[in-house]
């Protein structure tokens, strides 16, 4: 890897990044939505709920079976509020906030080759010294960091917001759980490179960044149905659970990452891009 | 020396260029001519290695094209900048895909191709004509050896034309850099090529300079000659063809240029005047059609 030439290309698309007004738009909304006023609406509406409005009692019973069976036995001493913001955060909420770094990476990798051959400028990079190796090193750096960075401080702002409403209204749950530092530290870099391959070699096969959208987004229904199967109760999100997750996409990643190595020459990469 | 032996390509099922053979001299201002779709921009693509010929090699100095590759500059037809970016931000990307960290050669450049004043300002606010000069910065960020020069002055007004073609000559003549460039205005590309190669279908037609082709393929010269000699007379009195083109001027076709003169001698001799005289035909495009007329 000729580090000078992926920095290069780090800083060239970064800069974009910030100039591509539709591309920074989507940036914006999917993380304030879905990092932070979805996250931070359900806590606030969880913790202002009034138990008594819940007429059947099947949904209590429902929440303490579910919490004997997953959580430690502190959890079952706390109210019918506590108990609930407990599943929230740990539960839904995963699989809320990975759609965040899911959907921005997906963006932003989708663009990457598309928007050069939609600029016209993929013939001067192809012509460059920098090999295709290196520009998709690139790419794929520039991308994942990209959403890591704004998962990170979508995080920040959820740990600040919901542990002063926490501490506001004297609950006694504690946010973020062991969980979500697996999921931050371990799944989120490994599914975050998992999506930005895909998206990659969707675009370096495609030749319109809307073609590149459209085939990008089947990346995001798994999460979808990891969003149904926790509602509907046909699995929950557990330590164990995001280490297994990491596991199967750490190996999925190394076929990825051979299949697009292949894509190797400048010629391939024109022809894809320019027939 | 850029050396291309037996290049050939097909895109599919479509053969785009056959068995193309020819050298490009170093140092030398080497025009590359065709009609549309006959395979120019192609063979640009292969002689500078963003795609790879199907059958065939190019070498350069001997040495894979891979060589070439810090040692070339390009100007491809849509100039290849990011839009959204100053004209000083696309140089800094891309003078460090070159290595060239010396800012100051960035500023220079700007300043030579008068884009100075815009350095800040982004591209996707330039004329073509600015574009086309920023191009060519970026071009020769790295002083290269060889410019690939893709319709380098398509859509420029003539002051941008007269820049480009003067940064052309200036180039090759202080640097020696050798110039492959494409252009369907031919005479913008007499007044700077030392040599041309004339491709058709994706075919090697020729290859020479000016008075090579003119001598291979102009068998005869065509001259307008302004004059108050009756063209009526001009037929009886010359056993060459005379053609009439306008009450005061005749078309006279000759061997050669050595028969101009004695021609010339014979009317004044009469007591008609000779007014103006011209040489028709005996330049670029006058080969140009002659060559696609013969390959047809």
């Amino acid at each position: 890897m000729n580090l000078p030439l992926v920095l290069a290309v780090i800083k060239k698309d970064s800069i974009q990044l910030f100039r591509k007004k539709i591309l920074l738009f989507t940036l914006i909304i999917i993380p304030v939505l879905m990092g932070l006023v979805l996250p931070i609406g359900f806590a606030w509406f969880i913790i202002e709920l009034d138990p008594s409005t819940l007429t059947d009692p099947e949904v209590l019973d429902l929440l303490n079976r579910f919490l004997a069976t997953t959580a430690s036995p502190d959890v079952l001493t706390l109210t019918f509020n506590e108990q609930l913001l407990y599943l929230f955060l740990n539960y839904p909420l995963v699989t809320l906030f990975l759609l965040v770094p899911v959907i921005t990476c997906s963006v932003i990798a989708a663009n990457s080759f598309v928007s050069e051959k939609e600029q016209h400028t993929l013939e001067s990079l192809l012509f460059s010294p920098i090999t295709i190796r290196d520009l998709f090193y690139g790419k794929l750096l520039i991308s994942i960091a990209s959403s890591y960075l704004i998962s990170a401080v979508c995080f920040l702002i959820n740990l600040l917001v919901i542990n002063t409403l926490i501490s506001v209204n004297g609950f006694s749950v504690s946010f973020p759980s062991t969980q979500w530092w697996v999921l931050l530290f371990l799944l989120l870099p490994i599914l975050l490179l998992t999506t930005a391959l895909i998206n990659l070699l969707i675009s370096t096969r495609v030749s319109t960044y809307q073609e590149a959208q459209n085939l990008s987004g089947i990346i995001i229904l798994p999460f979808i149905g990891l969003i149904i199967g926790q509602i509907s109760g046909l699995f929950f999100i557990n330590t164990f659970f995001l280490i297994l997750l990491s596991i199967g996409l750490l190996i999925l990643n190394v076929f990825l990452l051979k299949l697009a190595l292949r894509f190797g020459t400048r010629d391939q990469l024109f022809n894809s891009q320019m027939s | 020396m850029l050396t291309l032996q037996n290049i050939s390509k097909t895109f599919g099922d479509r053969l785009v260029l056959s068995d193309m053979s020819f050298t490009i001299p170093r140092g030398k201002v080497v025009g590359l001519i065709g009609p549309n779709g006959a395979g120019k921009t192609t063979l640009i693509r292969i002689m500078n290695g963003v795609i790879s010929p199907t059958h065939g090699t190019v070498r350069y100095d001997d040495q894979p094209i891979e060589a070439l590759r810090t040692k070339a500059g390009i100007v491809t037809e849509s100039a290849g900048l990011y839009p959204d970016m100053t004209a000083l931000e696309n140089l800094t990307f891309y003078a460090s895909l070159y290595g060239v960290r010396n800012k100051s050669h960035l500023l220079e450049l700007l300043n030579q191709f008068d884009l100075a004043h815009v350095r800040d300002a982004y591209v996707h606010t330039f004329s073509t004509g600015m574009k086309k000069r920023l191009a060519l910065a970026k071009a020769m960020l790295h002083d290269p050896e060889i410019l690939f020069l893709d319709e380098p002055t398509n859509g420029l007004d003539p002051d941008g034309i007269r820049q480009v073609l003067d940064m052309i000559r200036s180039v090759n003549q202080t640097k020696g850099t050798t110039v492959i460039i494409t252009s369907h205005l031919l005479y913008q590309l007499e007044s700077v090529c030392d040599a041309y190669i004339f491709i058709e279908q994706g075919r090697f037609i020729d290859q020479g300079t000016l008075v090579d082709l003119l001598n291979r393929h102009q068998t005869s010269i065509r001259v307008r000659i302004r004059t108050n000699l009756p063209p009526d007379s001009a037929r009886t009195m010359f056993e060459t063809a005379v053609a009439p083109v306008a009450p005061d001027v005749i078309e006279v076709s000759f061997k050669d240029e050595t028969c101009i003169s004695p021609f010339l001698k014979q009317i004044i001799d009469q007591g008609y005047a000779v007014y103006e005289c011209q040489i028709i035909d005996r330049d670029l495009e006058g080969v140009y059609f002659k060559l696609r007329g013969e390959t047809k």
